[in-house]
């Protein structure tokens, strides 16, 4: 395997494969994104894709045609949602791991010895280093999660007018954070101010903000010792601008904003 | 929700169009395609891997500062004596997903179902991608200056038995201990043979499935 391999080649292969794979781009795979969905919905909204020949074809990807459209678990489908939500965090420096913190001696914590802490961060040089790799200006590294978000901003303007979408948004990202205790506070003072009633917020909410699904991302603390969880929330159009943090039993979860950069410029390009 | 592929309606054809883009993309990520992923896959295969031995087989990335560094950043790999993909990091969520995508790609009803779609585009069928990088290891493996063709004549003795221990081989193909050693050890790198409980080696569960691969070379 070893022969005179053009990296940077190779490179940009790999980004556009990762990038036309993503639902801006291809409705398979925002089909498979947003389901599950009523068959109905999906009839008229994805007709080419209930023709008996297309429907075979995701029946082997792993969708489930019933009354209801749905991946099925440790399907193909199912990997591919995951791997979409991982590359639209890689393609904006919002990828979160845990890393693990080797003391070599044992150290306190509330009360408990441990050598190693479990703490949280973000790959926050992926486009800046793609971009030295391939001598390329860092905005011409495709960012799926921008694509997708204009996309969804846009058509959810033509559903509730764009004022309310820019009106909640700018709200939302004009703040890092939100303990449990405001998030409800604000999501009032948000939809006076927008001047939305309260099903038609509950429904732009639910479209882009979040929808009461929640995944566990990462565990944070000692070996021994939990000090939390990290939790991705997500919407049905997964632009999943929130992450959810708990700090152990007794303590106030706080709601955390991300893509914050990049759904700034997305509401900016979308309704220029 | 609209595409950006630009929908004409609800024809089959633009489905195929779709289909066409969709199935290209998960071609591309396949490690006997892309020489970043098979990188990638080689190192998530085995757990961690020498840095020496990477260093030959893939110098293009590994022997370079700049790409090395930009690597470790991009995708989470940590290179110290041994190379391996950090945890919970973009490399290693790429290497399960190209997993699945040549589990996908493995089974016939799906190559069939899409060749059926695309056949103007792949008269041949949809290859089968999971048999296509059992190929590029073992053509890589006999290609590899030094040991390349000892190993593969290991592995087609090792195939032939079914399952050898290491003096089996040495009587039955009368190669020295230390060349042994380095064919077993590029064997296990490509993943081509598994090593038993009790010392002895088996073919991989892959070249049980594909055997014709190593017949070929």
């Amino acid at each position: 395997m070893n022969e005179s391999t053009n990296v940077k080649e190779h490179m940009l292969n790999l980004i556009n494969a990762l990038a036309n794979l993503s639902p801006s781009r291809n409705i398979i795979s925002q089909l498979i994104l947003l389901l599950p969905e009523d068959l109905a919905v999906v009839e008229h909204s994805y007709p080419e894709a209930t023709s008996p020949d297309a429907k075979g074809i995701l029946e082997s990807l792993g969708v489930k045609f019933g009354e209801k459209v749905e991946r099925i678990n440790d399907s193909f489908a199912e990997a591919l949602h995951k791997h979409i939500h991982k590359t639209f965090d890689w393609l904006d420096d919002e990828c979160l791991y845990v890393k693990w913190i080797y003391h070599g001696y044992p150290v306190r914590r509330d009360g408990y010895y441990t050598t190693y802490d479990v703490v949280k961060d973000k790959m926050s040089e992926v486009r800046s280093s793609l971009a030295k790799l391939m001598d390329v200006h860092v905005n011409s590294i495709p960012n799926p999660y921008l694509e997708w978000a204009k996309l969804v901003l846009k058509k959810l303007s033509t559903l509730h007018g764009k004022d309310k979408i820019i009106g909640l948004l700018k709200a939302l990202l004009a703040r890092d954070t939100f303990k449990d205790k405001d998030w409800q506070l604000f999501l009032n003072e948000v939809r006076t101010r927008i001047g939305a009633d309260p099903a038609e917020f509950e429904g732009i909410l639910r479209f882009i903000i979040i929808m009461g699904e929640r995944e566990h991302l990462h565990r944070k603390g000692s070996r021994r010792h939990s000090e939390g969880d990290i939790h991705l929330e997500h919407a049905k159009y997964h632009l999943d601008p929130l992450l959810y943090e708990t700090y152990g039993t007794g303590y106030e979860g706080k709601y955390i904003v991300r893509h914050k950069e990049t759904l700034i410029r997305a509401l900016e390009e979308a309704f220029a | 929700m609209a595409s950006g592929g630009g929908r004409s309606g609800g024809s089959v054809s633009e489905f195929s169009k779709q289909l066409s883009n969709f199935v290209n993309a998960l071609m591309h990520l396949a490690p006997s395609r892309n020489y970043i992923t098979q990188f990638l896959y080689i190192v998530k295969m085995n757990g961690s891997v020498d840095y020496r031995i990477l260093e030959e087989a893939y110098a293009d990335i590994v022997k370079d500062e700049r790409t090395r560094e930009a690597f470790a950043k991009a995708f989470g790999i940590s290179f110290t004596d041994k190379v391996s993909l950090e945890s919970e990091k973009y490399g290693w969520f790429l290497t399960e997903f190209i997993g699945k995508v040549l589990k996908l790609f493995e089974d016939p009803e799906f190559r069939s179902k899409v060749g059926a779609l695309l056949r103007d585009e792949y008269p041949q069928g949809i290859p089968n991608l999971a048999e296509e990088w059992l190929d590029v290891r073992v053509k890589g493996l006999s290609s590899e200056p030094t040991y390349g063709e000892s190993a593969i004549k290991v592995l087609k003795e090792i195939m032939r038995v079914g399952r050898a221990k290491m003096e089996e081989l040495e009587k039955a193909l009368g190669l020295g201990r230390g060349v042994l050693i380095e064919c077993l050890r590029l064997l296990d790198l490509y993943k081509l043979v598994a090593k038993d409980y009790d010392g002895s080696y088996k073919p991989a569960d892959d070249l049980r499935k594909y055997p014709g691969v190593v017949e070929r070379v």
